[in-house]
């Protein structure tokens, strides 16, 4: 009887068992990553091994549930439309039902085709002005989907942030250019396909690869598994900056042998309708292959690079603009031999490589590490002249206002000769108006001994950029998530010139120009390699191919830690992160150059003995060897408030504080020739807030964002010709505040009215001004010597942050008498490159896959970059030293651009043949009110003109401008298998 | 499928009819032919007039001349601007004289050679003379082919009653040089102009000789020895303190002389430590830092007014001279006197010029060497001036500046 009541016992306790078994569960919410809002539809297929267990979708809510599980491990996988596929392991252990709370999807990109493709490639002349600007994607934020696109034709700025300031990462690792900052987009323009899935935050947020800074974080993630399944194909013409993109792309998925694989290549080709000698011969390719080798470990590599040559835009002044009634104008082509020739083209071959694995012992803990390479050659053209004329058609002694100006002050008062420079540009002679390719080859093939006048060189940066990055995603309890990483990045970039084309020469010679003008007698000083010319007792001569001029290395090592703790309170949550940051640099001068020699030498054609030069310290100022190395501990961190209401808003906010190092090209002050740093250097410190407010559901999207910055210490270093000094010079500038506020507004909505027709705007409304008077030192590269102005070598600049406004009678003159104290209120300078005000208001209406956007814009309150040297007291002054309320003003003031309206069209629709490929074609028309003046960008001119009549005041050399192209459309048809 | 190819291809195909358009040609050319090569013009047998008969043009001092006939002349350069010490004009030559050309171009020798044949269509072109001083101690200047000088127009029509300081201004514009300069054939070096020499008589004789065919000529002089004709040294220098701003007009102080006092002593030293053919940049301001030049005399036209050390109200700032001309060094034309067959001869050397820093051998200084000279001939204010080309040890054919 025992025997038998115990195993009833036994059975009622197995059955018992074995009921609680089948007890187990799995439940949760997707989210949208960005916004923390439910998904409605989402599709969840969990799996056991590879055996389909159960599957279910979302509600509207976002909320999911499995019941009946067993115990054991699981894969979950969830899908959504216009979401990255996400992928969690999941165990049910003791017939528990396992509340996995919120999952999150990541938006993948759509719609937008903006990336470095889409700006044209400003040549600024190496002038040190940087009118990069921001690319916003979408992310199914509906402020940075719309502004995105509509804004990039006026190169627009999220926040008036400098572009350097977003954070671009790939396969977690931070891409940025090591040198500058600027954001790494050209390494992967062309490659869409490849590069679509990515995730965005904005401001001051933080994402899940890193802490991020204040103006974004973007992750892109290219790797195979990301790239859209299937074979995909578009064509794609473009009115504006090439004519023909061939672009395709295949993509295996994860197959069931845990292999993906992707490959893509694209070619961008010709030229486009506005910009004459600008054109594209763009090529790229990616592969890559990941692997799930087990449910822990996944690995992934890539391997990709963009082989190309860009035409660059050259600014030119109003004048030159005005002559040639076109604001297309490009002064950097000419015919040679009948045949367009552009003399800056950026050439670029720059591959970049990573192996990433991934680490997810648990549904708890999920890591990666990241290995990234990136290397090849980054150059970019123009011409280099010895002893000759400068070649540039829109050089300011060629053109009319050269010769007469209606003010006698000028001293330019010949009007026969400004007409005859008028009329040849009326006529567009083409040796005038265009670089005159043939008379230089005539020139060069002229010359004594075939020695080139002329030559065509390439500025290298060529970069090893080496990359390690580590990042984890820990949830030890429901509530809480941490996430962190380690990075290290260590880079060397060359910087050297390489002769590019000789033009019909037979040599060159390595020696430099200024220096061999001003120390012609002493032949060792203008030499760019001096052990060259201590070996032979003379300068180098050069054949296509041969490094000349300077050769450089920058060193970059920096390593980063960072942790950040999210904390889930139901409706609250709030996240507190922080990262530490080591920072070295230096230069290492690979060339000893004669101006700044490394050692006391004899020289080997006077036999004269010559001294290094040395600093008020007794230190050598060398051109070769290492520089002094410059540390910097860097640091930030970060408080973010999230609120959500009622399951479709929420009300989130952020604060942070950012200690960073500047970058590499705002420390040395004359890299090209020697290791001279700027003094007191500093680290940038940044205080960024926002609040934020966003609305997602029932078909309505709103976010709305105020912000509040505040940027310090910064520094910046910019070269040009200077006149007074007749020569070469660099600009250094320290102490440069900003402050940055203002309000974001996104929204789209159903018209209700109209079925399928929604109303969709954005507004930008910013004020980003300076704050402070910075000071700057000048250096000229032929001299150790800091330029003295009035006695003064730190000068400041006394009116960057504002100037006074002095009254004006009827006639708009300053009445005489006004003293300096009589203004009538400070003028801010702002910070330029970007509308301060844009706003873009629209109708969208999407049926049965086709869509026809409308959209107009407006766009005001953009300025003009500012240059120091008309902001000093040396610049108002005058060669009198005296100031006055006009000269203040007109040297002072900074330059606004005229306000924008803009309208632009789209169009699109997705065809489905035989329920198998997908055929679609959308055209994106730009400008349809055709408007050709709206500056996009420019400059001023770093130069005085100091020969005055009076002699007592200065003037200012006309700014240089860039323009938006007038009406132009993309067309774009794809097909998918 | 085939539709959907139809469709590609004949996208591609509209799209590749751009490729009519020069905005492909950079896309497919991976190396660029040459550009076109120079090929010179004869015009010989347009040639209507010498050198000679357009300097003849130029009739009384302070009236340029317009030519308003069709007169081509056709003449030899001479000079090159290579080494900087001539300067945005050219020099040309036939067998009836020279002259110089305003062409205003820096770096031109890169187009117009040294024994290369130009044709100069010169109808509205205008002679006139740079440098000439009436009086005893002035003279002719030397005459120049350039465009009318800024403001004479309106001076000669009446509409101006102020005469401008400059008869002729620089071509400087391609366009108008293309008008009225063309290029020939370069001579080889056997069939170039070789420099003329002249007597000493013969420089002096050309003092008021205003259409002499000796001046603007590729000279050698032979046997030149350092020294004025007093047998001192003597260089002169005109700087401005403040070269921005005005030395003439409202700043008169504004001007410092190193030169030789009115009444010069004989034998003595007037170099003020220039040993150089001129002064760069870094080496005036390594000699006005130096002290050599404490004790100038700074003079504003009409007299001494002071030294080095003397301060002066700079547009309300006090400051010393030496302050000033410290703070703004500048290239410096230097002349340096010579004595040619009994002839005082300034030789001006530009401190632009590549052999600015270049010493004049010890030996020469102190007289126990003597040098041959080859340049331009020229003429201020009827005076004997020299621009340096290049220059030897007497005798000998190895150039001391190149």
């Amino acid at each position: 009887m025992k025997k038998i009541l115990l195993a009833i016992v036994a059975l009622a306790a197995c059955l018992s068992l074995s009921a609680q078994d089948i007890t187990g569960g799995v439940q949760g919410i997707i989210v949208n990553r960005n916004g923390r809002q439910p998904i409605e539809k989402a599709q969840l297929n969990l799996y056991q091994g590879a055996r389909l267990v159960a599957a279910a979708e979302t509600g509207e809510d976002g909320s999911f549930s499995f019941s009946g599980l067993e115990n054991g491990m699981y894969t979950l996988i969830i899908s959504a439309p216009e979401f990255l596929d996400n992928q969690v392991e999941v165990s049910v252990i003791d017939g528990y039902v396992k509340n996995m709370f919120k999952l999150s999807l990541t938006a993948a990109q759509q719609g937008s085709e903006i990336d470095d493709d889409s700006f044209a490639v400003f040549d600024m002349n190496d002038s040190g002005y940087n009118d990069n600007p921001t690319i916003l994607f979408g992310s199914n934020d509906v402020f940075n989907n719309i502004a995105g696109y509509n804004f990039s034709s006026v190169r627009f700025r999220a926040r008036g942030y400098n572009s350097e300031t977003q954070e671009v990462y790939l396969a977690g690792v931070k891409m940025n250019d090591a040198i500058t900052g600027y954001g790494p987009f050209s390494l992967w323009s062309g490659l869409n396909e490849a590069m679509r899935s990515k995730e965005t935050v904005n401001g001051v947020e933080t994402a899940d690869v890193a802490l991020g800074s204040y103006n974004g974080v973007t992750n892109v993630f290219g790797n195979a598994g990301s790239v859209r399944k299937g074979l995909r194909g578009s064509v794609l013409t473009n009115s504006a900056l090439y004519r023909l993109r061939l672009m395709a792309s295949y993509a295996t998925g994860q197959m069931d042998n845990g292999w993906a694989f992707a490959a893509n290549v694209s070619a961008r080709l010709g030229g486009n309708d506005w910009i004459d000698g600008v054109y594209y011969r763009s090529f790229a390719y990616y592969l890559a292959a990941d692997k799930v080798i087990n449910d822990v470990h996944t690995l992934r590599f890539a391997f990709f690079g963009t082989p190309g040559q860009r035409g660059a835009q050259m600014a030119s002044t109003q004048e030159v603009y005005d002559l040639m009634y076109d604001n297309m104008y490009n002064a950097n082509w000419g015919y040679q031999n009948g045949q367009v020739r552009n003399a800056r083209v950026r050439k670029t071959h720059e591959p970049v490589t990573f192996l990433q694995w991934e680490f997810k012992p648990s549904d708890k803990f999920q890591g990666s590490a990241t290995v990234l390479y990136r290397f090849g050659k980054n150059g970019y053209t123009a011409l280099d002249w010895y002893n000759a004329q400068d070649p540039r058609p829109d050089y300011y002694r060629n053109l009319p206002s050269y010769f007469y100006n209606e003010n006698p002050d000028y001293k330019r008062n010949n009007q026969a000769k400004a007409v005859e420079a008028f009329r040849s540009w009326y006529n567009e002679d083409p040796d005038v108006v265009h670089m005159n390719w043939d008379r230089i080859y005539q020139v060069n093939s002229l010359s004594a001994d075939g020695r080139a006048k002329y030559v065509q060189e390439e500025r290298r940066t060529d970069q090893q950029d080496l990359n390690l990055a580590s990042n984890f995603k820990y949830r030890p309890l429901n509530w809480i998530t941490v996430t962190g990483g380690l990075s290290a990045k260590w880079n060397r970039t060359e910087y050297y010139k390489v002769l590019a084309d000789l033009l019909g020469a037979k040599y060159f010679v390595d020696v430099d120009n200024f220096a061999d003008r001003d120390f012609a007698s002493t032949p060792h000083m203008a030499q760019n390699d001096l052990q060259y010319y201590m070996r032979h007792g003379k300068a180098r001569t050069l054949q296509v191919g041969d490094k000349y001029g300077y050769d450089y290395y920058a060193h970059i090592h920096n390593y980063g830690a960072w942790a950040n703790g999210e904390f889930d309170f139901g409706n609250l949550g709030i996240n507190v992160g922080a990262k530490l940051g080591y920072q070295r640099f230096w230069r290492e001068g690979l060339l000893d150059k004669g101006l700044f020699p490394s050692k006391s030498f004899v020289d080997p054609v006077t036999g004269n003995n010559v001294e290094p030069v040395r600093d008020a310290s007794g230190e050598i100022i060398s051109s070769y060897g290492n520089s002094k190395k410059v540390d910097f501990l860097t640091y930030a961190a970060k408080l973010g408030v999230n609120y959500v209401i009622g399951g479709n808003m929420r009300v989130y906010g952020n604060v942070g504080y950012f200690n960073d190092a500047p970058n590499f090209n705002q420390v040395f002050l004359s890299p090209r020739t020697r290791n001279s740093m700027v003094e007191n250097l500093t680290t940038v410190k940044t205080f960024a807030s926002d609040l934020n407010w966003q609305y997602s559901g029932n078909g309505i999207n709103v976010r709305a964002t105020v912000y509040y910055t505040t940027i310090k210490d910064q520094s910046k270093i910019m070269s040009a010709y200077d006149d007074v000094q007749n020569a070469f010079s660099n600009f250094a500038l320290s102490g440069i505040d900003q402050r940055h506020m203002g309000l974001e507004f996104g929204f789209k909505m159903p018209t209700y009215f109209i079925p399928d027709l929604s109303i969709q705007g954005v507004v930008a409304l910013g004020e980003a001004v300076y704050t402070s008077n910075p000071t700057m030192v000048q250096t000229l590269d032929n001299s150790a010597s800091l330029v003295s102005y009035n006695g003064t070598e730190v000068m400041n600049v006394s009116f960057w942050k504002y100037h006074p406004v002095y009254p004006r009678d009827v006639y708009g003159n300053i009445p005489e008498g006004t003293t300096l104290n009589d203004y009538t209120k400070l003028q801010y300078h702002y910070v330029p490159s970007t509308p301060q005000t844009a706003i873009s208001l629209g109708l969208a209406w999407n049926h049965n896959y086709w869509f026809v956007d409308a959209d107009v814009e407006y766009f005001d309150r953009a300025y003009l970059d500012m240059n120091p040297l008309y902001r000093t007291d040396f610049a108002v002054m005058g060669p009198d030293y005296k100031a006055t309320p006009d000269e203040i003003e007109y040297m002072a003031t900074q330059e606004k651009f005229d306000p924008a309206f803009l309208l632009n069209f789209n169009i699109g629709k997705s065809f489905y043949i035989k329920r198998k490929y997908q055929l679609g074609f959308s055209l994106n028309a730009k400008n349809l009110l055709n408007n050709r003046n709206v500056k996009t960008g420019g400059y001023e001119q770093t130069r005085v003109v100091d020969n005055t009549d009076s002699k007592s005041r200065y003037y200012r050399f006309d700014s240089k401008y860039f323009y938006m192209s007038g009406f132009n459309y993309m067309l774009n048809i794809y097909f998918r298998f | 499928m085939k539709k959907l190819l139809y469709a590609i291809s004949a996208f591609a195909v509209l799209v590749s009819c751009q490729s009519l358009k020069e905005e492909w040609q950079p896309v497919f050319t991976f190396s660029y032919e040459d550009g076109k090569a120079f090929t010179p013009v004869n015009m010989d047998s347009e040639v209507n007039a010498t050198i000679a008969e357009i300097k003849a043009l130029y009739t009384s001092h302070g009236a340029p001349v317009e030519i308003l006939d069709n007169k081509i002349i056709k003449g030899e350069v001479t000079t090159s601007d290579e080494d900087g010490n001539v300067y945005r004009e050219i020099y040309i030559q036939d067998a009836t004289g020279a002259i110089c050309l305003k062409l205003g171009r820096s770096s031109s020798y890169d187009d117009y050679k040294v024994g290369q044949i130009l044709y100069v269509k010169c109808r509205g072109l205008v002679v006139g003379e740079y440098g000439y001083k009436s009086g005893n101690y002035g003279g002719a200047g030397l005459l120049q082919l350039g465009l009318m000088g800024d403001g004479w127009e309106e001076y000669l029509s009446g509409l101006s009653d102020t005469e401008p300081e400059y008869e002729t201004s620089y071509l400087d514009l391609a366009p108008i040089i293309n008008q009225h300069v063309f290029r020939g054939a370069i001579l080889p070096e056997a069939q170039r102009v070789k420099p003329v020499s002249f007597t000493g008589a013969e420089l002096t004789a050309m003092k008021d000789a205003t259409q002499s065919p000796v001046v603007s000529m590729l000279t050698k002089l032979s046997g030149m020895s350092y020294g004025n004709s007093d047998n001192g040294k003597e260089i002169f220098c005109l700087f401005y303190p403040d070269p921005n701003l005005n030395h003439s007009k409202y700043e008169s102080w504004n001007r410092v002389f190193l030169s030789s006092p009115n009444t010069r002593a004989k034998g003595a030293d007037y170099t003020f430590g220039i040993n150089t053919w001129s002064l760069t940049k870094n080496r005036f301001l390594t000699l006005a830092q130096s002290g050599i030049w404490d004790d100038v005399e700074i003079g504003d036209g009409s007299g001494v007014i002071g030294s080095a050390y003397t301060s002066f109200d700079n547009f309300g700032y006090e400051e010393l001279y030496k302050d000033v001309i410290i703070a703004h060094p500048n290239a410096q034309s230097v002349s340096h006197y010579f004595m040619y067959d009994g002839v005082e001869v300034q030789v001006r050397t530009s401190g632009f010029a590549r052999f600015a820093d270049e010493q004049i051998p010890a030996d020469v200084r102190n007289g126990s060497k003597k040098v041959d000279m080859v340049g331009i001939l020229s003429r201020y204010q009827g005076s004997a001036q020299f621009t340096l080309l290049d220059v030897y040890y007497s005798g000998t054919t190895e150039s001391l500046i190149k």
